[in-house]
């Protein structure tokens, strides 16, 4: 990747490569200084394992966003299937970690997609019951579980120490499936989601399918944690599934930082150390991990990694401070209906006869509204009139109750994540920014990338050409709006205005033949106001149609070619905008009727 | 045979349904499900066994103990789980939070009683009668006129006094309520200690018939959570209903099967309703966070 | 003395200043209004006062009483009324339920709770029909009119309603400014009304500010605000720059 190789990038790759030695040496350091090596070197395995789950927890919670209380069954379901495998079936132990992958992913599978419909909460306690039936049925199905004792007598069939390296391997492998995982665009997918299902939906993400990849994966990975484990303790057991055991992943996470990348690891080696540390009061180690839990979620609420990256250390260098003014004034060439010459006969996107209720409200009365490829149509109308209603329907995200939408004369897609890719794409009213993910990553979560998330993971050079590419293209687009000089730091790190153009800019990331703006101009400041009328006008130059709702109604007069004004949920004029200014309606709606109002 | 296992499920089904209206005492101000609930009734348990069993103090003591313990343990489950759920900021807090919480108070009770395997004091309510050839004592029909009587008196507050219309509008929409002049913070350590106080006294009468362990907080938790799911979260009488088909499932089906064929019928039950009824049986649906 | 006080208030949220140094006063009986477009500050202005943020620098003060530090609960009975954006009523309690949670701060007397709701009920026979339906099936007008309703409930001092007009057909506003207008003339009670549409709110009131980017950038009677070009500037486009005025 043709990153510039800064101090931070440095000093990463130096303290990953003294991580990985520290643990490729550890078995021989605990054997020159210690008589008891075994134990440390097993220490550290099950720490090595936790982390492995932990990194497993980390994917469904931090980057997910789905509450998962299964993980500690899906870590016994693993441990299942390879004592299994190993000890009841006689078949090599690599056959069972396969199959220990297989189950947990499966099993994860499974439990997303009966859910789907589930709230956050609900998926959560849906997992809670899921963890609670895997420990049932290991406790009752002798044959095969071997009931309350579980299965014991599982052997690697190889010296511990060699183990030891199978550990470390396993570890290795977890963390870069997280990282390469969460560096694709099926990890952005995910975070996506995670921020607003809405908003993801809206630059084409379908939530469902990326919930259950990710899901999946985590799943997957717990299973592995299960399967190391069983092998590294000799046997599973149900207790091994207790929601009590899986206190400490949360702690390690919590504590690490959920939802980055070394998070889970260093919260793993603080909670190992502490455990070892105190073993000579191990029954205070339950006390001393929960309030540890609860002081740290008040004290460094974003974990260690996250508190680092966060403080001023930890951030980016201050960089020459971008003043909004493009560095370049081409919007690059690959926007714009290349494929397709902008049709003047058929509108870009047409909404014909929409009707919307909310409980009595009628927020749409039979709306109509045509907007030509190639031109910027404004919508403009006081608060509450039903602009942004008008907005979700005709991008899906409400069902309209009457009426049609048409996408150059085509009936639009019935799901809102299936618009974008029809060309149609919609910029939120508040701000959906990924706060926390760096300016670039937000518009390349916008980019619809051609390879899987297997060749992701493995870093196919196919995935890899694709990522440069789109890198090229979402950095172009930076420049063009003049943020190119903040592309590394994170989205929360921009002014208000900067925050708006980078919404457009991730928009037209996608690639859209509509672009859909609402209020882009509200709190911005003259100069963002250009900025952002400047770029309408390169969009429209490329043929796209810009449909902008706003409340600023010199902007609109400034940069439409035509107006649509709403009130109360009816088009009350419509025309270009001198001619809508002049309307006695407008006037009326904007400034209200005081000739309904006895005066004082 | 049966009619012993409905009797029993009829008094564990009581229990879980106090457990249950105090898991939903909670949530409807905070959206908090908490996890660390059934460490109030180990609570309730503990102090039955410390005053009855070893003090030899009696019932009345061992109530205004309880009482005393458990206001002390609702304030301090509230500073406990709403601090770090306002600080963090995570959209995970509440569920760690509470773990923790549970955790805390699961380690104290076990330092404190590490080889008591049930806290198990004397009935507050000695004898029984005999139905129908079965012996009831009067423990159990004491603990669910309780239970009954609690559940019948929170309806009623929440329906019928300015009381309860506040926190049920606190519950829809907090920052409104603090616009009618209703102290929304109040409300919520309140609501924490009611719940505690609860579900210790259910505690302090399940004790005497069941086996409570000073570990055993989690596992009531979780089937107090069930009841309430089935019965709809936020509903006195979803409450009760859940508890009963929880308490009455469970205890027949580990009568004629086991007591792993019990769990599974009712976790089983659990999936299957929030999959299917996502409002639970008689309630609202649970909002998400 | 003015029933309401509020001198060099700055506030904002998420690090975003919001609010610069405003001033403003709502005397005893008087009708003030506070206009502005969108983000110019009005919300934020109506969250410091209601509590639900803290200023960074400045004072509130509520018949000469500093209730900056108050928490929002107590300010409803030392006098605030309040008629939220959005109108915000319970939509699973009843229109009488929503009635008597208004009237929370006087819990403890029934006599006078009653004595409000026959008030308030009078005033708006509407709700007297549909006392028995739940809030959520109300169309926009009476929802309108029932948070007006239960803002009275608890019988303030200063009334103040943030963008009543939101989303209402302008016979359902002309209706409620005609009730609001009632209240002021006949009742004397003050009121602040934030709204964007200014003329109609010019009309009703006896003063008016103007905000503009967080601060005042015009105040004065209804008349020399109406009069002002500016406000014709600030709705239908245009900056404020110190140079026109």
């Amino acid at each position: 990747m043709s990153r510039p190789l800064t101090a931070a990038s440095a000093a990463t790759a130096v303290t990953t490569a003294a991580v990985v030695a520290l643990l490729l040496a550890w078995p021989f350091i605990t054997d020159f200084y210690s008589y008891n090596a075994q134990y440390y070197d097993g220490l550290v395995a099950s720490a090595a394992i936790a982390a492995v789950l932990t990194i497993s927890l980390n994917l469904a919670m931090g980057y997910g966003g789905m509450l998962s209380m299964a993980h500690t069954g899906l870590q016994l379901l693993g441990g299942y299937g390879t004592a299994f495998v190993a000890v009841k079936a006689g078949l090599p132990w690599p056959v069972g970690l396969g199959l220990a992958v297989v189950l947990s992913a499966v099993l994860s599978a499974l439990l997303l997609l009966v859910s789907l419909r589930a709230t956050y909460l609900y998926f959560g306690m849906i997992t809670l019951a899921a963890n609670l039936i895997v420990i049932e049925i290991g406790r009752e199905w002798d044959d095969v579980t071997g009931g309350i004792n579980g299965i014991t007598g599982i052997d690697p069939g190889m010296a511990k120490r060699a183990f030891y390296y199978v550990v470390v391997a396993a570890l290795i492998v977890a963390y870069l499936v997280q990282r390469n995982f969460v560096r694709s665009s099926a990890g952005r997918a995910a975070m996506a989601v995670r921020e607003s299902p809405e908003s993801a939906s809206a630059m084409g993400i379908r939530p469902a399918t990326t919930k259950l990849l990710t899901f999946s994966v985590a799943g997957g990975l717990a299973g592995l944690s299960g399967g190391l484990y069983a092998l590294q303790l000799g046997f599973i057991n149900p207790d091994v599934g207790l929601l009590d055991n899986g206190l400490v992943f949360f702690v390690g996470l919590f504590l690490g930082g959920i939802g980055t990348l070394a998070g889970p690891l260093l919260g793993v080696a603080f909670i190992t150390v502490i455990v070892e540390l105190g073993k000579d009061h191990a029954r205070y180690t339950t006390l001393i991990l929960g309030v540890a839990l609860l002081v740290s979620m008040m004290v460094i609420p974003r974990g260690i990694v996250g508190t680092w990256q966060a403080s001023r250390f930890g951030r980016p260098k201050a960089a020459p401070d971008a003043g909004g003014d493009p560095e370049t004034s081409q919007v690059p060439a690959s926007v714009g209906s290349g494929d397709r010459p902008p049709d003047r006969d058929v509108p870009a996107l047409e909404g014909r006869g929409l009707v919307k209720h909310f409980g009595g409200v009628r927020a749409l009365d039979g709306v109509d509204i045509a907007v030509q490829a190639g031109t910027v149509h404004g919508v403009i109308g006081p608060n509450g009139s039903g602009k942004s209603t008008l907005v979700s329907c005709l991008t899906r995200f409400y069902r309209a109750d009457e009426g049609e939408v048409l996408i150059f004369g085509e009936p639009a897609p019935a799901a809102s994540w299936a618009v974008p890719g029809a060309g149609v794409t919609r910029v939120f009213q508040v701000p959906h920014l990924f706060e926390r993910q760096s300016v670039l990553d937000n518009v390349l979560t916008g980019i619809r990338t051609p390879y899987s998330w297997v060749s992701a993971v493995l870093r196919l050079p196919s995935c890899l050409r694709a990522e440069r590419e789109a890198r090229a293209f979402a950095t172009e687009l930076l420049a063009f709006a003049g943020l190119a000089a903040r592309a590394s730091f994170p989205a929360d790190s921009l002014s208000h205005g900067q925050k708006r153009l980078l919404e457009v800019v991730r928009a037209v990331a996608t690639r859209p033949r509509v672009l859909i703006l609402d209020e882009p101009a509200t709190g911005l400041v003259p100069g963002e106001i250009d900025a952002l009328a400047r770029l309408c006008a390169a969009l429209r130059e490329r043929g796209l149609a810009v449909v902008l709702i706003e409340h600023n109604v010199e902007f609109v007069m400034k940069v439409c070619d035509e107006v649509t004004v709403i009130e109360t949920g009816r088009v009350i004029a419509r025309g270009a905008p001198a001619q809508v200014r002049a309307d006695p309606a407008v006037l009326a709606a904007y400034l209200g009727r005081p000739d309904l109002v006895e005066s004082s | 045979m049966t009619l012993q296992a409905w009797i029993d499920g009829v008094f564990t089904g009581s229990i879980y349904a106090l457990v249950a209206l105090s898991l939903a005492i909670v949530y409807q101000p905070t959206r908090v499900m908490n996890f660390a609930q059934g460490e109030a009734l180990i609570l309730g348990a503990v102090v039955g066994y410390q005053v009855i069993s070893l003090g030899k103090l009696g019932w009345v003591v061992a109530i205004l103990a309880t009482l005393a313990l458990a206001t002390l343990m609702g304030v301090l489950s509230e500073r406990m789980i709403m601090l770090p759920v306002r600080l963090s900021g995570s959209r995970f807090a509440w569920i760690v939070a509470t773990l923790a919480a549970a955790l805390i108070f699961q380690s104290i009770f076990t330092l404190g009683y590490r080889d008591v395997d049930a806290l198990r004091p004397a009935p507050m309510a000695e004898g029984g009668f005999t139905l129908a050839g079965e012996q009831v004592s009067w423990q159990i029909v004491l603990t669910v006129a309780i239970a009954l009587a609690v559940m019948a008196g929170y309806d009623l507050l929440l329906r019928r006094s300015t009381y309860g219309r506040a926190i049920r509008a606190a519950s829809h929409n907090p920052g409104t309520a603090v616009l009618m002049g209703i102290p929304v913070q109040r409300i919520i350590v309140l609501s924490f200690v009611v719940a505690t106080v609860l579900s210790a006294l259910a505690g302090l009468l399940a004790a005497p018939v069941l086996f409570i362990g000073p570990a055993a907080g989690l596992i009531f938790t979780i089937k107090g959570f069930t009841a309430a799911v089935i019965g709809g979260v936020g509903s006195p009488r979803g409450a009760l209903a859940g508890g009963l088909i929880v308490g009455v499932l469970d205890s027949v089906v580990r009568t004629e099967i086991n007591a792993t064929a019990g769990n599974l019928v009712v976790f089983g039950l659990l999936a299957l309703i929030l999959l299917v009824y996502p409002s639970g049986l008689f309630g609202k649906p649970m909002e998400a966070h | 003395m003015s029933l309401l006080e509020i001198t060099a208030l700055s506030a904002g949220y998420g690090g975003v200043q919001a609010l610069f140094g405003v001033e403003l006063t709502v005397g005893e009986g008087e009708f003030v209004a506070l206009l502005g477009p969108n983000g110019a500050g009005k919300s934020t202005t109506l969250r410091v006062l209601s509590g639900l943020i803290k200023p960074s620098a400045g004072r509130v003060l509520l018949g000469g009483e500093d209730i900056t530090t108050k928490p929002g609960w107590r300010r409803t009975g030392l006098g605030l009324g309040h008629v939220p954006e959005g109108r915000q009523v319970f939509p699973d309690h009843t229109v009488l339920e929503n009635l008597q949670l208004g009237a929370f701060v006087h819990r403890r007397s029934r006599t006078r709770r009653q004595e409000l709701l026959d008030e308030v009920l009078a005033l708006f026979p509407r709700l007297d029909e549909r006392r028995e339906q739940l809030a959520g099936t109300l169309s926009g007008g009476e929802a309108q009119m029932l948070a007006v309703g239960r803002a009275l409930m608890s019988a303030p001092r200063l009334l103040v309603l943030d963008e009543p007009s939101l989303g209402l057909a302008p016979l359902k506003v002309a209706e409620l400014f005609g009730y609001i207008k009632r209240l002021h003339t006949e009742r004397g009670l003050s009121v602040l009304l934030v709204e964007q549409q200014a003329a109609t709110a010019l009309n009703l009131a006896d003063r008016a500010y103007v905000l503009e980017r967080g601060r005042v950038a015009i105040s004065g009677t209804s008349d020399a605000v109406r009069k002002d070009p500016r406000v014709q500037a600030v709705y239908l486009g245009g900056e404020i720059s110190p140079a026109t005025g």
